[in-house]
């Protein structure tokens, strides 16, 4: 894997930018993708948020100042352009996020891109009745295993706070799976 | 040697602000934790067959699409004319507090650069009615500004509407 400061020397000059972008792509689609999957639900609602994530990306790489990790920035973008997203899916239908979310859950079982079991739908269920912020950071500690300070990086919440809403996330998400 | 005195005294580790206060509902998570991951790990999303191997191309493609160009409405004779209501204002009150004093500082539209007028209208410090934009914007400008030559793609405009119309009965009719 190349270094990342080497990778956004190469993506900040211009003979080397398409070349390194596409390295960029390779290194990184699959972990923004289950990233943004996660909070969008949809395969092809996610396709498109990816693709609008890198070319942002892309668009903005100049502006990096190298100040955070280049991967924290990626995930940063991500994580805005999900919530961008959702945010004008609620504005279209004349809802809000949480009834969005709730509704892409609903249709979990009759998607051909979701092959979870009983215990990974209603865990679906329960992850969507919390808060965005507690969504957040069940996902990317409990799935991603990520530390919290790159989650600090992230969401720009300090790391004891993290851990406060990851405790209350995981006890609130048990309590549902063994209420049913 | 007294063990308990030597903790007290010199002890020489330190630990995180308010870690004793949390310590009890960490253990509670970290059990919680363990008996959710006994029953699910993983959260059951699959992607269409080589998904991964296809979307470098996509992206590619959207880089290549020129990017969508942001066409003011306002022309520059416009702004002034907008803006000359303010900076009547202005120069009133700068009159009035400055009576006393001898300064040559002189106030004119020249002076004042687009984006300073643009930034003081769109930040609604002055209050314009529908009517009040009619009589600004003349035809020639509209038909300068708006309709040149410039071309705007179905997804510009889908994209404007959602992000700066409430009107959602207008949204609709443009999707159907």
């Amino acid at each position: 894997m190349i270094a990342e400061s080497t990778l956004v020397s190469e993506l900040k000059a211009p003979e080397t930018r398409e070349a390194a972008f596409s390295t960029l792509m390779k290194q990184y689609k699959e972990r923004l993708y289950w990233h943004i999957r996660k909070m969008v639900y949809s395969h092809d609602d996610t396709d498109d948020v990816l693709q609008n994530t890198f070319i942002k990306v892309y668009r903005s790489i100049d502006s990096f100042k190298e100040e955070s990790k280049l991967y924290t920035w990626m995930y940063r973008i991500a994580t805005n352009e999900a919530i961008t997203f959702l945010n004008k899916k609620a504005k279209r239908m004349e809802t809000g996020n949480e009834e969005v979310q709730q509704q892409a859950v609903a249709n979990l079982a009759a998607d051909p891109y979701f092959e979870g079991n009983e215990i990974q739908l209603k865990l679906q269920q329960a992850i969507a009745e919390l808060p965005q912020k507690q969504q957040l950071v069940f996902n990317m500690k409990y799935f991603d295993d990520m530390k919290y300070d790159d989650m600090s990086q992230i969401l720009g919440t300090s790391v004891g706070a993290l851990k406060s809403s990851y405790h209350i996330a995981v006890k609130k998400i048990t309590a549902h799976l063994k209420a049913d | 040697m007294n063990l308990e005195n030597s903790q007290n005294n010199t002890n020489p580790y330190g630990i995180p602000e308010g870690y004793f206060e949390g310590f009890e509902a960490s253990v509670q998570a970290r059990i919680a934790e363990e008996e959710l991951r006994e029953l699910v790990t993983t959260p059951g999303f699959v992607t269409p067959e080589a998904y991964f191997e296809t979307l470098a191309p996509k992206v590619i493609a959207q880089l290549q699409k020129p990017e969508p160009k942001v066409i003011s409405l306002f022309s520059r004779r416009s702004l002034f004319a907008v803006a000359s209501v303010a900076a009547a204002v202005v120069l009133i009150v700068s009159l009035v507090t400055n009576s006393g004093n001898t300064t040559t500082d002189t106030l004119a539209f020249d002076n004042i650069d687009t984006d300073t007028l643009e930034a003081y209208v769109n930040s609604d410090a002055i209050a314009f009615t529908d009517a009040d934009l009619i009589d600004f914007v003349s035809e020639e400008d509209l038909e300068s500004s708006l309709f040149s030559d410039e071309s705007l793609t179905d997804e510009s405009i889908e994209t404007y509407l959602l992000d700066n119309l409430d009107d959602i009965d207008l949204i609709t009719t443009y999707e159907e």
